[in-house]
């Protein structure tokens, strides 16, 4: 297992998948690539196998005010310092593949994410609600936030 | 075979502390599994995050959790600190990561008695708090509420210590020992409670890694991270200390990882005392935050706490996201339960430390 | 030996329990001995205060209002129900003015005592 490298990660990825991840360096702190939702699973296959990083820290997901078309979601992993996976999708229909078979502790995660911003994960059963009450109506909360706010 | 039936935990149940449902299925004397829900403490704090200024912030987040407090609103600071490029002044970093230790300290000493309590020993639950005791009366003294603290502000902290506080603070600290050190003995010496706890509910450390757990209960299966000297705040870069690990992963294992790291935390607290620099406590800090984002990781008395702050240039954040540790604690019980017996689960609850208001958010 | 060295620690905790004055106060009937630096219930100092609202403003629980009836005139309104005691408002306080004391807020059973005005100035000015 070696050590976490930025660039040997890029170079990685584009041998797996054929198109290479981009840095994004908006985020201190953290090491951040821009991939495509569907080369999820194989980006994380590549952290584990190739830096034993396998440490999911959180899921993220957020609505910029200026891009109401878009939902950008963050994978963020742990191994000596912060590798961050972050992702654009379609307000319309955000997708996402599940990993839950090979990382159970990902479950939680997408749960919330799935009831707080609408996000439908394929290859698992339904995403049962995890914070929000079973009757609750209104949509996702994060979604359609300035008609929520004004009430 | 015996009938299968399944008996509901929660959400209000003399177990718990904080409301949480539980389903466990059993036949007989066994624990065949169980399934959850949490949600009951859930209050939208990410969203109001949002609709209050970044000052007011800092006092919602403190009411995260009761326990934790300062650990999260530490790491906000911290965060909106970065975000402003602006660095505090060594004194309050210190006096910062004192208020850390002391949470910890009382955090350690409240499960020590709910764990005790548990078992079945009321007098251990009894004597941890009342020595938990003193570490409130050090932050009350100091910072003016005991469980509410308020101590951080951004751009420093919201208090100095004087002489005579820091002489108060080494006498009780030392006194404070010499009781630890007396409930040690007991934990490590009474029979009871380790035929309650060798053996039970052990979890191998591959499980730890798949279901994404941190802290004293991933030490005590081996997994050695420590947020505060992998990814280290400052100032615990400078501090000396150590970190306690086991390797069964048993109740007895993560019992033992957290009575010593409370020792831990007392001389930790010592080497603040005597490393602490002068100076000021807070500058000044501008009101409104320049666009950016950033991510601060710390280490609360459970595990690793994570803030995701994004700021779009006005006087209120855009995002802000909390991770907290007993998430994924919470997400392992169902497979915790799973070869126990009835008389395991208060053993195996309380080995967790839940901190249900901290999951919920 | 060892039985024997167990029994007598047993004693000598025993001893203690005997000894020792108990824990707790008999409050409300004893004077409750409070730290000087706790925060207690908001106290003003009115010549300082000038109307600028920046407790106002940073206050996280909305339990300070200003009512400004002119450019000279103002109120400055506490409510002790919604005020979580954290501090923020004498921090932010440029001049110094408003800050805690550490007197215990107790429940009181009259509605008045949640309305706190706290400073009152009017226009000094007539005609």
């Amino acid at each position: 297992m070696t050590k976490f490298n930025l660039q040997s990660m890029i170079d990685k990825i584009e041998d797996a998948t054929g198109t290479p991840g981009e840095v994004y360096d908006g985020i201190n702190n953290d090491e951040t690539i821009y991939i495509e939702p569907d080369q999820l699973v194989d980006v994380i296959n590549i952290l584990r196998d190739h830096f034993d990083c396998i440490h999911l820290t959180a899921i993220t997901a957020q609505q910029r005010e200026d891009q109401h078309d878009t939902i950008e979601v963050m994978y963020h992993f742990w191994k000596g310092r912060g590798i961050t996976l972050l992702m654009k999708l379609p307000t319309s229909t955000p997708q996402l593949t599940s990993i839950i078979d090979f990382l159970p502790g990902a479950d939680f995660y997408e749960r919330e994410v799935a009831e707080m911003f609408g996000i439908h994960y394929t290859g698992r059963e339904e995403t049962p609600p995890l914070l929000l009450p079973d009757d609750w109506q209104n949509g996702p909360p994060f979604i359609g936030r300035e008609e929520n706010d004004a009430e | 075979m015996q009938n299968r039936i399944s008996i509901p935990i929660g959400p209000q149940h003399p177990l718990l502390k904080e409301p949480l449902s539980m389903m466990i299925d059993i036949s007989g004397e066994k624990v065949l599994g169980g399934s959850m829900r949490l949600g009951y403490v859930h209050r939208g704090i990410e969203r109001l995050a949002e609709q209050r200024n970044y000052i007011q912030n800092v006092l919602l987040i403190e009411r995260v959790c009761g326990i934790c407090s300062h650990v999260h609103t530490t790491t906000y600071c911290y965060a909106v600190e970065a975000l402003l490029g602006i660095e505090i002044p060594p004194r309050a970093q210190y006096i910062r990561a004192l208020m850390c230790e002391l949470e910890r300290i009382h955090s350690h000493l409240l499960w020590l008695g709910i764990l005790a309590k548990h078992v079945g020993l009321e007098t251990i639950f009894m004597h941890a708090w009342h020595d938990r005791e003193s570490s409130l009366d050090i932050m009350e003294a100091i910072s003016g509420g005991r469980v509410s603290h308020a101590a951080n502000q951004i751009g420093g902290v919201s208090f100095n210590l004087d002489k005579a506080q820091a002489e108060m603070i080494r006498s009780t600290i030392s006194n404070l020992r010499t009781q630890v050190e007396g409930l040690l003995n007991v934990i490590e010496t009474e029979p009871a409670l380790h035929a309650r706890t060798q053996g039970v509910a052990p979890v191998s450390a591959e499980m730890i890694r798949q279901y994404c757990v941190v802290g004293p209960i991933a030490r005590a299966s081996g997994v050695d991270i420590d947020l505060r000297r992998d990814d280290p705040l400052p100032p615990y870069d400078q501090l000396e200390f150590k970190v306690i690990t086991h390797a069964d992963g048993d109740a007895w294992a993560r019992t033992l990882v957290r009575a010593q790291e409370t020792r831990e935390s007392l001389n930790l607290c010592d080497t603040i005392m005597r490393d602490m620099p002068d100076g000021e406590v807070l500058v000044r800090a501008p009101r409104k935050v320049p666009p950016g984002e950033a991510i601060i990781r710390s280490e609360a008395p459970r595990g690793e706490v994570f803030y995701y702050l994004r700021s779009d240039g006005s006087e209120n954040p855009a995002r802000v996201k909390i991770r907290t540790p007993t998430l994924s604690a919470l997400s392992m019980i169902p497979a915790q339960l799973a070869a126990i017996q009835v008389a395991d689960i208060p053993v195996v609850l309380a080995g967790i430390d839940l901190c249900v208001a901290c999951a919920d958010r | 030996m060892e039985r024997l060295k167990k029994r007598f620690s047993l004693l000598s905790a025993i001893i203690d329990a005997l000894i020792e004055p108990p824990e707790t106060v008999g409050y409300p009937f004893t004077k409750l001995e409070l730290p000087e630096t706790y925060r207690g219930a908001i106290v003003i100092d009115p010549e300082k205060c000038t109307g600028c609202g920046l407790c106002v403003r940073d206050c996280p629980a909305q339990g300070l209002e200003l009512v400004k009836k002119s450019r000279h005139e103002f109120k400055l309104i506490h409510y002790p129900a919604r005020c979580a005691y954290c501090g923020q408002c004498s921090i932010s306080c440029r001049r110094k003015a408003i800050s805690h004391s550490n007197q215990l807020v107790g429940s009181t059973s009259n509605p008045e005592a949640l309305v706190v005005v706290l400073k009152e100035k009017e226009d000094e000015e007539q005609g």
